[in-house]
């Protein structure tokens, strides 16, 4: 059974039986994958069926999984051989395009000045994008099947999941940074380019083992292992950018001065990632991460009646390679170390902690010291 | 008209020869389609799609307002048109349960057939004799079937470029040519006895050339475009008008013309002389 | 078909209808229209036919219309018009004028007033066109005559009472 991303079954039959059926549409640039990666193919035959020819009467199209109500379904009159049509003038129109991106392609080899370069590359990737834009393989793709399995080598892909982090997680991530003024308590401000995506796999129970959406309250038992982070770029990379991933807190209480000061609880630099790898994950931190944690991770463990604390993560891309010394816990200037060693931001995500039954626990586990209890202290000032 | 004085003025100064050029007026007539547009096969299909959606939509015809309960229009209407297969609860509808609703079915779209208005043609036995159904109506009978004539006239056929009821969907502009001279658009020269408004020399030209059987209108006394023909030393400008009705006779035997569409007047016309009118003809 | 809403409280349950129902009270006398929802309303789509309309003079054009016909025959419109049509002479048989108080000023001082001929001879001279196919739903033998004008004149009978 393949779970779509609405959670909706599809219901797969027996394909022997289906391929008796199937009908070939006439060879054009969208069936002909010699030129063209195959990860820009429809999967499931089923499905395919369905969407590019006539649905099958006998058994009703595969979104539905109701049994009756799949075979009451009938479809608008004339409607297969108007999309027949529309498709072969859309798939004319790409192919118009691949011929152009041919020629850029001999021009790219003769190109002499790096803007020409540049400008042939862009070139090459707008138009791969608008040749595969209305191609109904790929748009069934990105909105049905899951995510995390698209090839994002491919720039149309790059292109949808971008319109889709716009529509959606883009807007969240930024309401939410502004709203818990994580912006600007922290960095003034975010220019967001890269699509942050984390997540806590140690744990068991569902609600706290998928993606985290900024801004959620996390129990202390949920984040005591290093997260994984996802950082999803939607322009082309071609050599690996290096990156820069910094966790803080900026809700530690400071009694002597009765403010907050921020504490640096994870930090990670000179990650190599590119379009495809593009995760930080349990993995390649036993592998690899030994080479570039600068700073363990801490997890926050608020103290008891202090406030609700943010645990703020900031992603930057380096421009050049970086050597850090060592760097102090403790009242974490983080606009200072971005602009010492000229990083730019580009993504951010945000949850936030409180005291909870689990935080002694895990300072017990992890050996972080007793924790603090606080109180009101009243005021000096004569009640009237 | 910004363009038009743009370039006169431009011009004044470039030309060589010492003659001022000549004014004259062209005549850019045109016959307006008859018909509707064609439209290319995908634009048929996608319009008959859409049309198929909104029947699919539409609410259910209000039969109880026009056929009135015991009329006999109400009885002719529910002959033609039976109730739908109405919703048994005892039985199983592998497609669907209906659901009847003012005597439609919900799911699908309502086919209705009307009563006919018009009598029928002659019903022919085997034997080829009548069989006494109702005779064929007389050619002006009121009540006869409403036939319309057919897109394609005998002039597209024979593709006889002098018929203004040839390609009736397009636009077709008139042009002539003397002999061995090119084709062009009918231009008139200015007089040198009596100055005359562009549009007068238009209106003169035409009917000098073409007969008095011809009812056109003026679209403006104001050219829509200045063409500067520098091989006559001429400024030719267009004044545009349509042809109502009538027929351009030609009063010459020696003047030859032609009705022709966009395209054609691309193979027949001078290349640069088409690129710069291009723009004044209509695409339908 | 209505979707029906079920209130429980905590003594009994009510069903609400989108629609009016026996104990609801309408203060107004106008029709209780049916609650539409956010977002769910839709627009009027009435049932249209695909209509054949030949006009006076032959054309047909295509249109919808919501009367139940497949075909109209149209004999008076814009083409046989003389106000649509007015460089064409041969359009006005009938003077539309003939029963208005500018036709009854001319007739009874046609003498003094212009010189215009009487309408009937130019009638004789017009071509027998589709028009005519009106007199023949009449009958032939028809002469017009005209007659008509004011029945009742509400003005007149006031001021002739005083």
């Amino acid at each position: 059974m393949l779970q779509a991303k609405s959670g909706v079954r599809i219901a797969t039959r027996n394909v022997a039986s289906f391929s008796k059926r199937f009908q070939s549409t006439s060879s054009g640039i969208w069936t002909d994958f010699s030129k063209r990666s195959a990860s820009l193919k429809l999967n499931s035959p089923e499905v395919k069926q369905g969407l590019l020819h006539k649905i099958n009467p006998e058994e009703g199209p595969a979104s539905i999984s109701d049994y009756n109500r799949r075979l009451a379904y009938h479809s608008p009159e004339d409607i297969d051989e108007t999309f027949k049509q529309a498709y072969e003038l859309l798939q004319q129109e790409a192919e118009v395009k691949y011929k152009e991106i041919e020629g850029y392609k001999k021009r790219l080899g003769e190109a002499k000045s790096t803007k020409e370069v540049e400008f042939l590359k862009k070139s090459i990737d707008k138009l791969l994008v608008d040749a595969e834009v209305k191609n109904p393989e790929v748009l069934y793709n990105v909105e049905y099947t899951d995510v995390e399995l698209l090839d994002k080598s491919q720039p149309v892909y790059r292109h949808l999941l971008k319109e889709k982090w716009e529509a959606y997680d883009l807007m969240i991530t930024m309401q939410r940074l502004e709203q818990l003024h994580m912006i600007p308590d922290t960095l003034p401000t975010l220019d967001p380019k890269v699509d942050v995506k984390v997540k806590f796999p140690h744990n068991v129970k569902e609600e706290f083992a998928d993606w985290v959406v900024p801004g959620t309250v996390l129990p202390a038992f949920a984040v005591s292992q290093p997260p994984t982070i996802q950082i999803q770029e939607f322009e082309t990379v071609e050599e690996k950018n290096l990156y820069s991933i910094v966790l803080v807190n900026p809700d530690t209480p400071d009694l002597k001065t009765n403010s907050y000061s921020t504490t640096l609880q994870y930090g990670l630099a000179n990650v190599p990632l590119d379009n495809v790898d593009n995760v930080i994950d349990t993995s390649k931190l036993f592998s690899q991460g030994e080479k570039f944690t600068f700073k363990d991770y801490q997890p926050l463990v608020p103290e008891k009646n202090a406030q609700t604390q943010r645990a703020c993560l900031w992603v930057f891309r380096q421009s050049e390679e970086l050597t850090l010394g060592d760097i102090a816990r403790e009242n974490f200037d983080i606009r200072d170390f971005a602009s010492k060693n000229n990083l730019t931001a580009v993504g951010a995500h945000i949850w936030r902690q409180r005291f909870d039954r689990s935080v002694n626990y895990v300072r017990n586990k992890y050996g972080l010291g007793e924790g603090r209890v606080f109180r009101r202290v009243r005021g000096t000032a004569p009640v009237v | 008209m910004k363009s038009v004085l743009g370039r006169s003025f431009t011009r004044a100064y470039a030309t060589q020869s010492s003659t001022a050029p000549k004014i004259s007026s062209t005549l850019l007539l045109s016959r307006n389609p008859v018909v509707t547009a064609d439209l290319n096969p995908f634009q048929a299909q996608y319009y008959k799609y859409q049309n198929e959606l909104w029947r699919r939509l539409m609410w259910t015809f209000p039969k109880w307002f026009y056929f009135r309960v015991g009329t006999i229009s109400e009885q002719r209407f529910r002959q033609l048109n039976k109730d739908p297969v109405s919703n048994n609860p005892d039985i199983e509808f592998p497609r669907g349960r209906p659901e009847i609703r003012h005597q439609r079915d919900r799911r699908f779209k309502q086919e209705l057939r009307l009563p006919k208005t018009y009598k029928e043609e002659v019903e022919v036995d085997d034997a080829g004799e009548d069989t006494g159904a109702p005779g064929a109506p007389a050619n002006d009978d009121l009540a006869r079937k409403i036939v319309p004539n057919s897109r394609i006239t005998k002039a597209d056929e024979a593709n006889d470029k002098t018929s203004l009821e040839r390609k009736l969907s397009r636009t077709l502009y008139l042009v002539i040519r003397n002999d061995n001279n090119k084709w062009a658009l009918p231009n008139f020269g200015e007089k040198t006895e009596e100055l005359q408004a562009l549009h007068d020399l238009a209106e003169e030209g035409l009917y000098k050339i073409g007969g008095e059987h011809i009812n056109y209108f003026n679209v403006s006394n104001t050219p829509c475009h200045l063409y500067n023909n520098e091989v006559e030393n001429k400024k030719e400008y267009f004044i545009k008008s349509h042809i109502l009705s009538g027929e351009f006779e030609p009063q010459d035997k020696s003047l030859q013309y032609l009705w022709l569409t966009k395209e054609e007047l691309k193979d027949h016309l001078n290349e640069d002389y088409y690129k710069d009118i291009a723009h004044l003809l209509n695409d339908v | 078909m209505f979707r029906t809403k079920v209130i429980a409280t905590t003594q009994n349950l009510t069903f609400t209808r989108n629609v009016a129902m026996k104990g609801d009270v309408n203060l107004s006398s106008r029709r209780v229209m049916r609650k539409i929802r956010l977002g769910k309303a839709r627009p009027a789509i009435f049932y249209q036919f695909d209509t054949l309309v030949e006009l006076s003079d032959g054309s047909v054009i295509k249109r919808r219309s919501q009367a139940p016909k497949d075909e109209i025959r149209m004999i008076t419109d814009q083409r046989n018009s003389a106000l649509w049509n007015p460089n064409r002479s041969d359009l006005s048989t009938s003077d539309p004028n003939a029963t208005g108080k500018i036709n009854k000023f001319k007739q009874r001082f046609a003498s003094f007033s212009g010189e215009e001929e009487p309408v009937v001879a130019n009638e004789e001279e017009a071509p027998k066109d589709k028009q005519d196919d009106l007199l023949e739903l009449m009958g032939h033998n028809v002469q017009e005559v005209n007659k008509g004008g004011k029945l009742f004149n509400k003005k007149e009978s006031r001021n002739r009472k005083v």
